[in-house]
């Protein structure tokens, strides 16, 4: 069983750790995802987000440019093969309501953001990068 | 300068003045107010027109729409009830305003007194300094010998031409600018069309005689082409050597930096492309800066082959335009209203409704003028836009113009691709091609190929993602990048088409999920209710209740019998039996009155129904 513990933290504390990381940090991703949903408790609106990984922390982090809110959570290596190379949200969906389920960036991924173990009983929606 | 109305019309700098503002104006746009403004009150044919503009070429009336439509705007027309240009149907148009003539501004007050003051030219555009400065950055290099080609992309009403006139103003005297515009439906039928009217403009009789030298010496059958060789028999040959041109340009460019810019690209020849991809490829030094504005849309024409090509080999740079920033549409809501100070609430509304698309924003503040949402209201003394209601019950309908324009890029759809995009406007902005196919009981794999296509082609649809099937399987989903899109879409289908479509996609979830309905109760809730199946809606919901109960989820429990509620209250001649039958009636009007301890009494009334049932 992997230990996945979210963390919600400020824009200005990501912010800082980016700085501190800058020569650690790979390059963003953009994800357009054309919905609102839910994360943390927090609702998200529909639009791009960024995506970034840094080796140092381990941290993936999910960024809207025009929102207040930043979101960061460690990543372990789990079912991505390691060559893989896509960055994927994948979404619960139920009825017109999302959860962030899970984030996967290259063969690295922070899983049950939501709290909840998948038995893909639900509808999944799923959304790549580019 | 002839004045009309709060307008003059500085003949001598090209421009526009309202009152103290300059109006900026394409140089083709500036030639037809022009035209207008020293012909007024009669009747200009459509051929006067064209002949006057376009002397020597053949160009179709409707071309004249799209320049009227520019005007209007600019000058703030309405076609319906003109001030300035009035359409006479079939037969051309009338410029009804009295026109003086005035004095001329005082030095300092022109154009090089605009420049000076940084940005002040480019009052045309809001939230695009970023971009801006991209595009002077890429001239600069241009100025000193390194040839340069841009796309500026970005979807419909976006805001590309603005930026563009806002770019080329910026320019001044030191550049040539020389403005093609690509026509739908011309790039079949003329070869250079776009660059036709460019070298139109760069060798226009007087301040063109340059370079109409250069070219008459150097690409002597181009301008044959253009009917600038009264000899033709000293034309051998007539044939139009794209090599010929790109140097016979380069020679221009050597004399005075060029400009090309290039508008709607992705209506242009497969030659015009060729003679881009030949300008940016050769190696001689030139200043020399070709702007081409392009939407994202339709991949299968060759304008996005070329432009990925040079922007993969790095003979081509890329200004994308995204949508407004709210800070920005406030910032054009200031300037359309000519208010500084707006109603609350009012710039979130339009950025939501308008998803920072400049073009929607203007069309949905003229429609809440229209529609009397936004009224003009006496405030300190002043008049003052202000909404007749409070702004979060205003209707978000779509604009009339919107719709229109939208209505029109549909109409060039085959019934089948219309079809499929209505059956997706049923789903929402996002629809998976499963939910199409089950709409309309068609083949899976056929619907998601033409979906592909659709996301290839047509710039409003794109792809989203996929839908993890319970079957293992996966299902392409697709994405109206714009509201409207799918509102327009969802409107045009008929209730009862809607309402079957609807019953389809409900159907479909209840074989996909057989065994645990539970987990997709409320999609098919949604759909059953659409589809007026109130009480199979409801039993969707009750069912998924029972079943949360029995998992020990009774929060979930209680906000799947609140649904039920819901849809006992709204459905036509409900008598609240639904509800009254699993015991939660009292529960859910608690919900009223106490909010949070509602739960507590629908868990409780739970376990003695669930217990008893």
């Amino acid at each position: 069983m992997r230990s996945i513990l979210p963390k919600f933290v400020l824009a200005s504390a990501i912010a800082a750790m980016a700085a501190l990381t800058t020569s650690n940090a790979l390059a963003d991703m953009k994800v357009n995802v054309p919905f609102s949903f839910t994360v943390n408790g927090k609702v998200c609106p529909a639009g791009y987000y960024s995506i970034g990984h840094d080796d140092l922390t381990g941290m993936v982090t999910l960024r809207n440019e025009s929102w207040q809110r930043n979101f960061a959570w460690p990543m372990s290596s789990g079912d991505p093969a390691p060559t893989d190379g896509r960055v994927i949200l994948r979404f619960d969906k139920e009825g017109d309501n999302y959860t962030l389920q899970s984030v996967q960036y290259r063969s690295l991924i922070a899983a049950q953001l939501d709290g909840k173990k998948h038995n893909n009983e639900a509808p999944t929606r799923v959304v790549m990068g580019r | 300068m002839k004045q009309f109305g709060c307008f003059r019309l500085d003949t001598g700098n090209e421009c526009l003045w309202r009152e103290e503002e300059q109006i900026a104006l394409p140089p083709r746009t500036f030639m037809v107010l022009r035209y207008l403004v020293e012909h007024p009150g009669r009747l200009i044919t459509h051929d006067e027109l064209l002949d006057a503009l376009w002397p020597e070429t053949y160009v179709q009336p409707q071309v004249l729409r799209t320049y009227m439509l520019e005007l209007r705007k600019l000058l703030g027309d309405d076609a319906a009830e003109p001030r300035f240009i009035q359409t006479l149907p079939k037969r051309g148009y009338c410029f009804m305003a009295a026109v003086c003539e005035c004095a001329e501004p005082e030095r300092g007050a022109g154009p090089s007194h605009a420049r000076d003051g940084a940005r002040a030219i480019t009052k045309g555009i809001v939230g695009r300094d970023e971009e801006l400065d991209r595009l002077l950055q890429q001239m600069a290099l241009a100025a000193c010998g390194e040839r340069q080609v841009v796309f500026v992309t970005g979807e419909v009403g976006i805001g590309k031409t603005a930026l563009v006139d806002a770019f080329c103003h910026e320019l001044g005297a030191e550049w040539s600018v020389a403005r093609g515009q690509c026509v739908d439906g011309f790039g079949e039928k003329e070869e250079y069309y776009p660059m036709m009217e460019a070298l139109g403009q760069l060798c226009a009789p007087g301040s063109g005689d340059a370079a109409a030298g250069v070219m008459a010496r150097m690409a002597p059958a181009w301008m044959r082409a253009l009917g600038r060789v009264h000899d033709t028999a000293t034309v051998t040959n007539t044939e139009r050597m794209p090599g010929d041109l790109c140097a016979a340009l380069e020679q221009i460019a050597d004399d005075k930096p060029l400009m090309l810019v290039f508008e709607d690209l992705h209506w242009a020849d497969p030659s015009t492309l060729q003679l881009i991809v030949a300008l940016s490829r050769r190696r001689a030094p030139a200043k020399l800066m070709v702007v081409a504005t392009c939407s994202a849309g339709d991949a299968e024409h060759p304008q996005r082959a070329m432009r990925q090509n040079l922007l993969m080999r790095q003979l081509a740079a890329e200004v994308a335009l995204g949508p407004l920033t709210q800070s920005a549409v406030r910032e054009l809501l200031n300037r359309e209203l000519a208010q500084e100070k707006l109603p609350q609430g009012l710039p979130g509304f339009v950025h939501q409704h308008s998803e920072g698309n400049p073009l929607f924003a203007i069309a949905i503040v003229e429609h809440l003028i229209a529609r009397r949402f936004l009224v003009r209201q006496q405030r300190d003394g002043a008049l003052e836009w202000q909404p007749a209601g409070p702004i979060e019950e205003m209707e978000a309908e779509v604009p009339d113009r919107v719709a229109q324009m939208i209505e029109l890029e549909i109409e060039s759809l085959s019934a089948d691709e219309q079809r499929v995009l209505g059956a997706g406007s049923v789903m929402g902005i996002a629809f998976p091609a499963w939910a199409v196919a089950a709409a309309l009981d068609e083949d899976q794999a056929a619907i998601e190929e033409a979906c592909a296509g659709l996301a290839r082609r047509v710039h409003f649809v794109e792809r989203g993602g996929q839908d993890e099937l319970p079957d293992g399987t996966r299902s392409e989903f697709y994405v109206f990048v714009h509201g409207l899109y799918r509102e327009v879409l969802y409107r045009r289908q008929a209730a009862t088409r809607r309402a079957e479509w609807h019953k389809h996609i409900a159907d479909r979830l209840g074989v996909m999920f057989r065994g645990r309905e539970w987990a997709v109760a409320r999609e098919v809730a949604m759909h059953r209710e659409a589809a007026g199946e109130w009480a199979a809606a409801a039993e969707a919901l009750r069912h998924a209740a029972r079943h949360a109960n029995a998992s020990g989820a009774r929060d979930e429990a209680a906000a799947l019998l609140d649904d039920v509620h819901r849809l006992e209250e709204n459905a036509p001649g409900a008598n609240g039996s639904l509800a009254a039958k699993d015991g939660t009636n009292a529960a859910g009007e608690g919900t009223n009155r106490q909010g949070h301890r509602k739960l507590q009494i629908v868990s409780e009334k739970l376990d003695e129904f669930w217990t008893g049932s």
